[in-house]
């Protein structure tokens, strides 16, 4: 009889511990948001020396080292940035990106026939786009020859992502007028 | 009854019960291929009976009817060991003692219970306990502590049960460490707090509880915030709220969803069976998804569906999907994405989120946590972390306490019965996500450690005093 009732005891205490939760309404100072809101650009800004249509869902974050500018792209953690240089050669600069995710270096007959002509206000771009499923990383990058100057866009990020975003990112190139 | 105490008292169940937590184990333990560690703690630890899926003795490649077997859960067994230990010692350990020197025993067995109990809620413990030198004299001075307790419970079992004293006390060690596992998954509560340098956190995310929250924004000093937990939002269910002006019919709740991809990057067919959304999910696609696996270290991401109705009418005012993904600090503010919908004049903002917790003190006064600076070093020339630690501003201003404190990798803050971790960093080392357990029962597993410690040595060096002794004879 005395364990039944330590047992039942017991139980209550337990139970007595575990009270459903509940609908609550409360008040709280004025909220500051924890990020910034997200930019609704329609169009990059010409001090970066071009101008892009940007999809809404991008933010623009400011040029750091050498990049010109970065764009954080929402729901990814995709790394897209843009960079200037002098020199622009296909076939070493892909070979770079290749290592970087893990992949063998290729002829320069293999990676002119990956490559996907693309224009931007009708100057050529090369764009290519590499994936390496087994470390799930890929790279998609566009290099511009735009007369003496070399434009470099870069997205680097998972396969799933870069995959889901490619068209966004090669509408974007497209789109791209320099001044 | 007969038989009952004597299946209690009896060394075959022992056996039994421990061959059986050794296959719930096994099961557990496959079963977090496919499944969440707090889903799998939930359906095979922390409950009276467990539903084994026959398919987690089995690779997923192999195709098997799909039985659910009930066996006994984590509580049951660790009840049952208990009572059984309990039986045994009180049938086979008896106290060996009268007169003066049984009430000197009942004596010491009551300081050592009173040391114990001491230990276990922390008296005589800094309100706040930060480590600031080296960490080597706080895990010395806790298992110091344990030492006292054992070692006086020790003298009250030698005056009672003599020669026996060590296997009395280090089964009691043993039974102590089953109750404060016990108690630790019926009570602790683990959450995280996510601070940007220069920023205060008031409050908590509690890990393993969501709720979805609706912010009421309109007023220029307050926000009026209502929250809906999880454990309310059922399928098919439709939810009336006093301070709401509509009503929400939840549509799918989701334990785990996949992370946002634009709409137009998945296939036809699947768009075409995408409901169609207001908010986030008219151009994002977000599913339910198999839950992540408990080997992968990976977190589920929860998501529910709803619509929400006009109270009067009960048409429809659009259809929602609420991700986690959605919450910032489930994504370590990469982004915020609130989903916003204006009714009657009045603009709410949505989340689901992780349940929110206020940081109160013991006493009940809010404190808050700023966080003054984050310093992330890694191994010269690589990015692997080699330390990240936390300075931080504690103020309770109720309780009259405004202090500088620092955490660090396995040397945490302790306070207000919680124990802060550095757990995470935020992107650009612009911030620190700490994990934030309370575990009342914490001392216990140090406590039972030092307790059994003593009970094992006072029975190997009697077992050897009477060994030497037949010898000699």
């Amino acid at each position: 009889m005395k364990m039944r009732l330590i047992g039942a005891g017991l139980l209550i205490g337990l139970g007595g511990g575990c009270g459903e939760e509940q609908v609550q309404t409360y008040e709280v100072p004025k909220q500051v948001p924890l990020v910034r809101e997200p930019v609704k650009l329609v169009e990059a800004p010409l001090r970066l020396g071009f101008e892009a249509d940007v999809p809404a869902s991008w933010k623009e974050l400011p040029g750091q080292g050498m990049r010109v500018v970065s764009y954080q792209i929402e729901g990814t953690e995709i790394d897209f940035y843009a960079i200037k240089l002098g020199m622009g050669d296909l076939t070493s600069n892909v070979n770079r990106w290749r290592g970087q995710i893990g992949l063998a270096e290729a002829s320069a007959e293999a990676i002119a026939a990956r490559v996907k002509p693309l224009t931007a206000s009708g100057v050529p771009v090369a764009y290519v786009e590499l994936y390496n499923p087994d470390v799930d990383k890929g790279i998609l990058a566009a290099i511009i020859d735009e007369a003496s100057t070399y434009w470099y866009f870069t997205a680097k990020g998972s396969v799933s992502e870069l995959r889901a975003h490619s068209a966004d990112i090669q509408r974007f190139i497209n789109s791209i007028r320099f001044k | 009854m007969r038989r009952l105490v004597d299946l209690f008292l009896s060394l075959k169940l022992t056996v039994t019960l421990l061959v059986l937590s050794m296959v719930l184990i096994f099961a557990g333990t496959l079963a977090q291929v496919d499944k969440g560690i707090w889903t799998v703690m939930d359906q095979y630890f922390r409950c009276w009976i467990a539903w084994i899926e026959w398919s987690v003795f089995f690779p997923n490649s192999v195709s098997v009817p799909a039985v659910v077997l009930p066996f006994p859960g984590g509580f049951l067994l660790g009840s049952l060991l208990s009572l059984n230990l309990v039986a045994v010692h009180s049938s086979t350990f008896k106290v060996l003692v009268k007169g003066r020197r049984l009430w000197v025993g009942y004596g010491l067995l009551l300081l050592g219970l009173l040391i114990t109990v001491g230990v276990v809620l922390g008296w005589g413990m800094a309100p706040v306990a930060a480590t600031e030198n080296d960490a080597f004299w706080r895990v010395f001075f806790r298992l110091g502590r344990g030492t006292l307790a054992g070692a006086v419970l020790f003298a009250a079992c030698w005056v009672l049960y003599k020669q026996r004293a060590g296997m009395v006390l280090l089964h009691a060690g043993i039974l102590l460490l089953l109750v404060g596992e016990f108690f630790t998954a019926i009570f602790a509560v683990e959450a995280t707090m996510t601070i940007r340098e220069g920023e205060t956190a008031t409050f908590f995310d509690r890990s393993q509880q969501f709720e979805l929250a609706l912010t009421d924004t309109s007023d220029e000093e307050v926000d009026r915030v209502t929250t809906i937990p999880q454990s309310l939002l059922k399928p098919g269910k439709v939810v009336s709220v006093g301070a709401l002006p509509f009503d929400l019919k939840v549509h799918a709740r989701m334990t785990h969803s996949n992370r946002p991809v634009p709409l137009d990057s998945v296939s036809e067919g699947v768009r075409e069976a995408y409901p169609t959304y207001a908010g986030y999910g008219e151009r994002l696609y977000v599913a339910r998804s198999r839950e992540v696996s408990g080997a992968t270290g990976e977190r589920n991401a929860p998501a529910v569906d709803v619509e929400l109705l006009d109270r009067r009418s009960g048409a429809s005012l659009g259809r929602y999907l609420l991700s986690i993904w959605f919450y910032p600090n489930f994504v370590n503010q990469i982004w915020d994405m609130p989903t916003t919908v204006r009714y009657e004049g009045r603009e709410y903002e949505l989340y689901f989120r992780n349940r929110r917790e206020p940081a109160l003190s013991e006493s009940g006064a809010p404190y808050a946590v700023t966080l003054l600076d984050f310093v992330h070093e890694r191994y010269e020339g690589t990015q692997t972390p080699k330390d990240f630690s936390s300075e931080i501003r504690l103020v309770n201003e109720g309780d009259g306490i405004d202090r500088n404190l620092r955490i660090w990798m396995n040397n945490p803050l302790r306070y207000a019965k919680r124990t802060f971790y550095q757990s995470g960093y935020l992107p650009e080392d612009e911030g620190t996500v700490l994990q934030v357990v309370r575990n009342d029962s914490w001392m216990i597993p140090y406590l039972s450690c030092m307790i059994v410690f003593i009970g094992m040595a006072a029975q190997f060096g009697l077992s050897l005093k009477r060994m030497r002794k037949r010898e000699a004879a």
